[in-house]
């Protein structure tokens, strides 16, 4: 495996030994934010190419912005990787920090408990993980500009893992699914 | 339309069987699957060791039924009765493998029935996670025990499933990936169901 798929599986598992610690309950809050996230990022900001626009008019009338103190302009296509990464990876800590939008109710005792916190914190972990290297697949993988993750160097599981990453896959349903979550919370 | 062939070998019989007495033994928590370990090694080794004692009483009580069914004393020539039923045996060696394999079923079903008696639920996960792999345990040895005396004789043969599934394949290879998350979301809506107490 090349350190993609290891970094997103390490991911994957550091959220869900999250979950088996917090709980069931409280990851299924931190889930309807993140999901909540994902759709604003990928069905208002980029399928509506809300903020692509705005960004390469910028990026074109003020070259380099926000590079910095590199020596070469940032695309804008690294600009909008960073922005939606940063968006997730903000919404991702305010839903885990403070006070949390936790589900009510008691959770599993034992065995199931640990085992439902920890599938739901994987899939919070697949969430934050998946989105942001399904933005990086369509973006080109900025990170080869910093020598990290270069295309070219992925294995054929990791070519077939971005199928299955959630914005190719769950685009569709994440409206459905943040409905079902919020119903899910609000009903008594 | 697409044939799909599954083939079934011991491997396979073995690892379902292994399963379902896992959650069996997971459900049921450890005293009792243990119970029932010792009740199947017993029998083993009544099978293994002595099993032309454990057969010579059985024959013994076979012909004993049999004298009595045909007369016993009261008939009119006891010892020739006797002797034409002791020419009919029920354990030979013909039916050996069978013979043993009820042994090792009654010992299993013995320890079963007992355990129920015997022991109360135990609560805790500790509690169920040795039952499951006290019941895999028990599992395989009804499993290895099954095939390995019954179908002896056999021991090449594989069990062969044709299923003309070709529509449901295509829908499986498309849409399978979407069951798994349907399953997953019924899987937390049942335990958020349950964990608010509705």
């Amino acid at each position: 495996m090349n350190p993609i798929e290891i970094l997103f599986f390490t991911i994957v598992l550091i959220f869900a030994a999250i979950g088996v610690v917090r709980g069931f309950l409280r990851e299924l809050g931190a889930t309807l934010i993140i999901l909540v996230a994902i759709y604003i990022v990928a069905d208002l900001l980029d399928s509506r190419r809300l903020l692509a626009t705005g960004v390469r008019a910028v990026n074109t009338a003020y070259p380099n912005p926000i590079a910095g103190g590199l020596d070469r302009a940032l695309s804008s296509e690294t600009i909008l990787f960073l922005l939606y990464t940063t968006i997730i990876i903000a919404v991702t800590f305010m839903s885990y920090q403070g006070d949390t939008l936790d589900f009510k109710g008691k959770n599993p005792p034992g065995l199931s408990g640990a085992f439902m916190g920890g599938l739901v914190g994987a899939i919070n972990g697949y969430l934050v993980g998946g989105t942001i290297w399904a933005y990086m697949d369509k973006f080109g993988y900025p990170t080869k500009e910093l020598g990290l993750i270069r295309p070219d160097l992925l294995s054929s599981f990791a070519k077939m893992l971005i199928s299955y990453l959630p914005i190719p896959m769950l685009e569709p349903l994440l409206l459905p699914l943040v409905l079902i979550l919020i119903l899910l919370r609000v009903l008594k | 339309m697409v044939n799909v062939t599954y083939t079934i070998g011991d491997p396979t019989l073995l690892l379902v069987l292994a399963l379902i007495f896992g959650f069996i033994g997971f459900k049921r928590g450890w005293p009792k699957e243990l119970l029932v370990t010792g009740f199947l090694l017993l029998g083993l080794i009544l099978v293994g060791f002595e099993f032309d004692f454990l057969a010579n009483i059985v024959n013994r009580a076979w012909v004993f039924f049999l004298f009595a069914l045909t007369g016993g004393l009261g008939s009119d020539n006891p010892s020739q009765v006797l002797q034409q039923v002791r020419g009919t045996p029920l354990v030979t060696a013909d039916n050996a493998p069978t013979f043993t394999f009820l042994v090792l079923v009654l010992c299993a079903i013995i320890g079963y029935i007992l355990g129920e008696r015997r022991y109360k639920a135990l609560k805790g996960s500790y509690n169920h996670i040795v039952g499951f792999f006290a019941g895999l345990l028990n599992g395989f040895l009804i499993g290895y025990i099954t095939l390995s005396r019954l179908y002896l004789p056999r021991p090449n043969e594989v069990t062969q499933v044709i299923l003309p599934t070709g529509s449901l394949v295509a829908i499986l290879k498309d849409y399978w990936i979407y069951a798994i998350v349907g399953a997953v979301i019924v899987l937390i809506v049942a335990n958020l169901v349950r964990a608010q107490g509705r």
